[in-house]
């Protein structure tokens, strides 16, 4: 077994798993850190309005004539971007990746001494940006030009191979639809129904935020399967509308508990994560080899998703551990107040709230603690919640249809029948309480009534609405901005809005498995023989490369579990022992077997004709041909030691009289081959033929003639256990 | 193995669906429901089958119920409140959902409206429900160690499921029932290769094949448009939920098209609530409904309005969709008894009638109704049967079979005759079991019992290596090696068969199955085991002489070979020179070598292709494996006259083989 991993530790997961003769890619998740390095993006959301205008019925045809003539207008624009990004991308955008990557990677493990490198390095890059002649001064050229990502690294991995991609929640799925529409790939994908769903309306979300600002077929304008070769130094651009659907299409929705098998040898199942809705982590199954890959999980038992399924560590071997919560987190029970507090202060004061955040996960949670402690304070009426993101409709509708992949407490709203999340209720029934917009642009101004609650993305803060809400907001230090996304780094995220007086708040819920947590689950089932944990977790690495973990305990190998850990750029080998392969033996052969026992373990020899078919191997009886091939091919297997007085008194038995026993120490034979074998020579007639039977300490010789062997046999035979 | 079947309801008959079903020593009750044709104890299956002295719960491991139908579910309060199971029972998180409303509907007819006694409570629905473990689709379900149970999307009603049951190696599929074609707003039914011993299904539709979707649905909303028309009423008895929603649908769209302004009533109170479960549960509709939910929900009727008892006299024309389903009481019949004598009037029964109900009176064409002793109904209106109901029909029935790959079948849910044809169709088709059994009749079906054990990779890569060496197709299916002679041998070598060609499906295996407590059974490699154990290897060698008459047997070959020569040049004299020499005298004659010669031959011809025959050490003698064939030397302590005959004990199967072929070589008499 083989585990690479090709995003560094803190990132998405994407690994590598390759066990027997199957490749497995576990996630494929796109890095963010990138992000931070790149410039903001400020309007440029035309597509936005546009598609409102094209779904809002209600549109104006006054409205649809100015849209319409933005877009040729948008045409026009993005053509001169195009040559102009290609130029630029080729240019700029390189090097600013390697100035971020150069300082900006170490930076985010050890926030506070690099981070002011960090901000130079970007300060710089924009002062570039100014003085580049492509770059026009105004802040809308800057928003079309194409944001370029750097890929998991793909590089090592022969993606043509790769049999199956299992994702485990939506936070690791951004980087898919490069796998599936980029390259050879041409595995399976599976993922469980959420997890595609909300996984397209964060691909989505991406695509708006940072993709080209003219999705309508760019595929008609530019080739970028082209663009893409030439983007060189592992940068891409981001993919399309056109690339998402026909990514989606691929995967294979599964459900929790379902069992898939795959080639006859690989099974795969989903077991619930707890981590949000359809969150997943995979049992995957090699002949009779368990693998446990544990994605983003979460033991929390109060949140709205079905709660962790631990019954994949059960018979697990080894165990993948990833994506756990780093040290000094917020936990979910202790933050959550702090974020009240926080909140209800600024409406008290009336002032807004920005919360960055994808519209899924806990947030669905947190919506309901803060509105019950808001009611609580008496605030109820006096503030709106407003949901902005290019997804947050059917994000919000669609939460709540899943009723099934929720917790029971949840689960058991259906039955009433009400909607299982507050969102649905705060939505549906107390109209103007809670809103939810494409963009900003549109009917968020009109119907905007202070103070707000915005939730809405991306949480990055270069792109997307927040952006312009931070420009409206975020020189008053009545309003509050308050960080919830645990994955997301608050300084480098708030550094180009440095200047900007809105009072920050980072409480970042985190609800994922700490390594503690990771270690008391893993106790309560049996011990696999091997957990992979990644870099962050560890403490230090023992000389034999098992590690020490990060936890309170300071868990160490034992002899039933090693610890180890994988870091990216680097494969994690360990030994599989014997395999073996599931077989089923049929009725008839069973009846015929003869086992002997050894104490409490049983033997029986077996032979027989093993078919296999529909990928399942049965052994059944032989035909007739076949077992006359089989006996050609027997081995039979004599085990014991021989002795004399067992010999003799088998020969006495069918009738040998006057036996000659002579024993020799080992004299040397004519050849010299035989030095120093002590041998007992056994001299008799029977049925009046010579026969002489020679015993040494591990074999014995029967030399007699053809016709009376098969009575010799026997006794010989019975001082030994024969198969 | 035998799996047991005993439909307590539900055998040769529709209605109080209750299927007991016995499998690897598992009792699994496969729904629970009612009879709607009777008042009296006939309308719940006989319970006392499974158990005369109550304890249910002892006896079965699980109840499964595959939809809400009250002929599905029914019975199960009874069953659990007052006959007192209290083991698992299983459904999906739909029928959960909307199966408490339907029962609690059917009490308040039963019990308030007709003041029926010794029937169950609101409470005893209540507590029923609270035993319900509600289960997801595709989610394999351990009901205990051995027991699993997986459901499918049936398609029949929102949440409807079939499930698949297996114990071991022993399976089985219910399917409840079932709609293999999608409609407006349920999918069709789907399941996995699953290959059950046994496929339990319904037959509802047995004998009929149904025309287009499409034309069923133009058919009828022609007739209710030319109702309206002329100024008639529309009744249409449809239970609140289930296919009342499809038609809401298919109406609601052609009323919107045709602009049609005549009022469309939902009789049940239940139609908002009813409509706000399958908002809820979306994803147990189809996809176009499913995409499409976000922007405009389906189930957000614009035309259709709730029903006020105080309608009743309105001047018509109106549509009015009224539960129950049967007429067989609710607001459906007071509607149909008032519009009944009016032939301008119309009733459309969209769904199957349970023998005894009024609807099923109507169907059967009766002018005269008689609900009870004091009234009679004159039927004047026009009676519409449209088969609209989601049931699979033959043709889907047949796909169902195949797309699971059944090994038996067994029909249920259905009428009598026409289960009958349907089962000699699926015999002839698939020649494949099929049973009809009756209530209370056990079926049978015998299953070949396998064991699951585990197979030492290494062991099976040994053989398939061994396998290709020995490059001999006779192992796969079609020509066996007894047969082929050398000149078959050459010609078969030139022109490969595809046959030959193909990959062999089959590998012979030997080995050493362990058995240890506790641990799964594995197959490994004979020596290794044994090896592990620590037990000596004894090695045993035989060394026997095998005696002929050599001067009988020059002869007799000579004779036989002048015999051949005008026919062919004898192959044995081209292959070695020494029997070509029979110019030379006896006394020169090396008679052993003459016979070593002969033994080759017979050797290469009969077990040569499977297994290597080496001719060795200066021709002086003949090695397969370890069995070593030569002729005598000086300093052996056997008289001359014999051949040498060696091995070990290993392979002792092959010594005797090879023995009794050079036995065979060896005598005089060919």
């Amino acid at each position: 077994m083989r585990l690479t991993s090709l995003l560094p530790d803190g990132e998405p997961n994407c690994l590598v798993l390759k066990v027997r003769q199957m490749l497995i890619m576990l996630d494929c998740g796109l890095g963010q850190e990138q992000l931070y390095a790149m410039p903001v993006r400020e309007g440029g959301l035309t597509e936005d309005n546009k598609e409102n205008s094209v779904t809002a019925t209600t549109g104006s045809t006054t409205d649809n004539i100015t849209t319409g003539s933005k877009r040729k207008h948008a045409e026009i624009d993005i053509r001169q971007d195009w040559a102009s990004f290609l130029k630029a991308s080729s240019t700029q955008f390189p090097s600013k990746k390697m100035a971020r990557g150069s300082n900006g990677q170490p930076s985010h493990s050890s926030k506070t001494p690099s981070s002011t490198t960090g901000i130079t390095s970007s300060a710089s890059t924009s002062a570039a940006d100014s003085t580049t002649p492509i770059a026009n001064a105004t802040s809308k050229s800057m928003s079309t030009r194409e944001y370029m990502f750097k890929l998991p690294d793909f590089s090592g991995v022969d993606l043509k191979a790769i049999d199956v991609v299992v994702i485990s929640n939506y936070n690791h799925i951004l980087a898919l639809p490069y796998l599936t529409e980029y390259t050879d790939f041409q595995g399976r994908i599976f993922a469980t129904e959420p997890t595609i769903e909300f996984g397209r309306q964060l691909m989505i979300e991406f695509v708006t935020f940072f993709g080209t600002s003219v999705t309508s077929s760019p595929h008609e304008i530019i080739d970028r399967k082209e663009l893409v070769a030439r983007a060189g130094a592992g940068l891409y651009p981001a993919y399309t509308h056109a690339d998402i659907k026909a990514c989606i299409d691929k995967i294979q929705p599964v459900r929790f508990r379902e069992h898939i098998s795959l080639f006859g040898s690989l099974k795969l199942t989903a077991h619930s994560a707890g981590y949000c809705l359809g969150s997943s982590n995979w049992l995957i199954q090699i002949g009779t080899e368990n693998i446990a890959y544990v994605s983003s999980s979460s033991t929390q038992g109060n949140l709205h998703p079905d709660l962790f399924d631990g019954t994949l560590l059960e018979n697990a071997s080894t165990v993948v551990a990833t994506d756990l919560c780093p040290r000094g987190s917020f936990t979910y029970n202790t933050g959550v107040n702090l974020v009240c507090q926080s909140i209800a202060s600024t409406i008290a004061k009336k002032g807004n709230v920005l919360i960055p955040s994808t519209i899924s996960g806990f947030l669905f949670d947190l919506l309901e603690d803060v509105h019950l402690h808001l009611s609580r304070m008496g605030l109820d009426g006096q503030f709106q919640y407003s949901f902005i993101s290019p997804v947050a409709d059917t994000a919000l509708q669609y939460s709540n249809i899943l009723a099934e992949w929720m917790a029971p407490r949840k689960q058991e709203m259906v039955y009433i029948p009400e909607a299982p999340l507050l969102h649905g209720i705060l939505l549906e029934k107390e109209k103007g309480v809670a809103k939810h917009y494409k963009s900003v642009h549109g009917a968020f101004s009109s119907d905007l009534k202070l103070p707000c609650i915005v939730f809405g993305g991306h949480p990055s803060l270069r792109s997307g609405p927040m952006v312009n809400l931070l420009h409206m907001w975020g020189n008053k230090a009545t309003n509050t901005i308050v960080f919830i996304e645990p994955r997301m780094d608050v300084v480098a995220a708030m550094e180009p809005y440095e200047n900007l007086t809105i009072a920050q708040q980072a409480v970042q819920l985190d609800i994922r498995l700490s390594v503690d947590q990771l270690v008391e689950v893993m106790n309560k089932y049996r011990h696999p023989r091997h957990v992979l944990v990644p870099m962050r977790a560890i403490a230090s690495t023992l000389p034999d490369g098992s590690v020490e973990l990060a936890d309170t305990k300071r868990t160490t190998s034992t002899s039933s579990t090693r610890w180890s850990s994988y870091k990216v750029g680097e494969s994690v080998q360990l030994g599989m022992g014997s395999l073996y392969e599931s077989v089923l033996l049929s009725e008839e052969l069973a009846k015929g077997i003869l086992p002997q026992a050894f104490g409490n373990v049983s033997f029986a020899p077996i032979a027989g004709s093993l078919s296999i078919y529909n990928n399942q191997m049965q052994l059944k009886p032989a035909s007739v041909q076949g077992r006359q091939l089989l006996s050609l091919y027997t081995q039979r297997l004599l085990l014991g030691v021989m002795n004399l007085p067992n010999l003799l008194a088998g020969l006495t038995a069918i009738g040998v009289t006057n036996m000659e026993v002579s024993e020799s120490e080992g004299k040397e034979s004519k050849e010299g081959k035989e030095v120093g074998v002590p041998e007992i020579k056994v001299e008799f007639e029977l049925q009046n033929q010579a026969a002489t039977v020679i015993l040494r300490e591990t074999e014995t010789i029967v030399k007699c003639d053809e016709n009376i062997r098969s009575l010799l046999r026997e006794p010989i035979l019975k001082c030994f256990q024969s198969f | 193995m035998t799996i047991q079947i005993v439909p307590l309801g539900a055998g040769q008959d529709v209605g109080r669906s209750c299927i007991l079903v016995t499998i690897g020593g598992k009792n699994i009750m496969l729904d629970c429901g009612m009879h709607m044709g009777f008042n009296d104890e006939r309308r719940f299956p006989d319970f006392s089958y499974i158990s005369k002295t109550g304890d249910f719960t002892e006896m079965l491991d699980c109840v499964i119920i595959s939809h809400f139908h009250l002929d599905h579910c029914g019975a199960l309060p009874f069953f659990t409140e007052m006959c007192g199971y209290d083991g698992n029972i299983y459904m999906t998180h739909p029928t959960k959902a909307i199966c408490p409303i339907l029962l609690e509907d059917y009490r308040k007819i039963t019990v308030d409206k007709k003041g029926e006694r010794n029937f169950f409570s609101s409470q005893d629905i209540k507590n029923c429900m609270k035993k319900v473990i509600a289960v997801n689709l595709h989610q394999t379900i351990m009901v205990d160690d051995d027991l699993e149970i997986c459901a499918y999307y049936a398609g029949h009603v929102l949440g409807a499921a079939m499930f698949y049951i297996r114990v071991g190696e022993e399976s089985l599929v219910y399917t409840g029932d079932y709609n293999m074609t999608p409609d407006r707003h349920l999918g069709s039914a789907w399941i996995d290769k699953v290959k059950p011993d046994v496929l339990i299904t319904e037959s509802t539709y047995a004998t009929t094949i149904r025309d287009s979707k499409r034309s069923r649905e133009r058919d009828f909303l022609k007739k209710v448009h030319d109702c309206v028309a002329g100024g008639g009423n529309v009744i249409i008895p449809v239970f609140a939920l289930g296919r009342a929603q499809e038609l809401c649908i298919l109406i609601e769209t052609y009323w919107e098209r045709m602009d049609l302004k005549v009022p469309i009533y939902f009789s049940a109170g239940l139609t908002e609530k009813a409509n706000h479960f399958y908002r809820l549960f979306i994803n147990w509709t189809n996809e176009k409904i499913k995409s499409t939910f976000v922007h405009r929900n389906m189930f957000d009727f614009q035309h259709i309005r709730a029903w006020d008892r105080a309608y009743i006299d309105n001047p018509g024309p109106m549509v009015v969709f009224a539960t129950p389903g049967m007429l067989h009481s609710g607001t459906s019949l007071e509607l149909f008894k008032k519009w009944a004598p009016d032939p301008k009037n119309m009733v459309i029964m969209p769904g199957f009638c349970v023998a005894g109900t009024v609807g099923s009176r109507v169907l059967a064409g009766e002018k005269h109704i008689k609900t009870d002793s004091f009234t009679t109904i004159e039927v004047n209106l026009q009676v519409k049967n449209l088969s609209f109901s989601a049931h699979a029909d033959a043709k889907g029935i047949m796909q169902l079979i195949r797309q699971c790959d059944a090994k038996n079948v067994v029909l249920v849910h259905g009428e009598k005759s026409s289960m009958g044809f349907l089962k000699s169709r699926i015999m002839t088709e698939f020649g494949i079991p099929c049973f009809d059994p009756a209530n209370g009749t056990t079926v049978s079906i015998e299953t070949s019992h396998v064991i699951p054990i585990e197979m030492s990779a290494s062991l099976l890569k040994q053989h398939l290596i061994r396998q290709t060496e020995t490059q001999d197709p006779g192992m796969t299916t079609s020509s066996s090696p007894e047969h082929s002679s050398s000149d078959d041998n050459s010609e078969q070598s030139d022109f490969k068969t595809p046959m030959d060609i193909r990959p062999s499906d089959k590998v012979l295996i030997q080995g050493m199955l362990v058995m240890d407590d506790g641990k799964p059974i594995r197959l490994e490699d004979a020596e290794e085991v044994l090896e592990k154990v620590g037990m000596a290897n004894h090695k045993v060698r035989f060394e026997v002489r095998k005696a002929y008459n050599a001067t009988a047997l020059r002869r007799a070959v000579e004779n036989a070979e002048s015999n051949e020569s005008q026919q062919r040049g004898s192959w044995a004299m081209e292959m070695d020179g020494d029997s070509g020499q029979t110019d030379h005298s006896y006394q020169e004659w090396d008679s052993d070598r003459f016979a070593l010669n002969l033994v080759h031959i017979a050797l290469e011809r009969s077990i040569g292709k499977q297994i290597k025959v080496v001719r060795e050490e200066g021709d002086d003698s003949i090695a397969i494996r370890s069995v070593k064939i030569r002729a005598p030397t000086e300093k052996d302590e056997f008289e001359r006259g014999g051949l040498l005959v060696g091995w070990d004990y290993r392979d002792e199967d092959l010594a005797t083989r090879v023995l009794s072929i050079v036995t065979l070589a060896l005598s005089a008499n060919r």
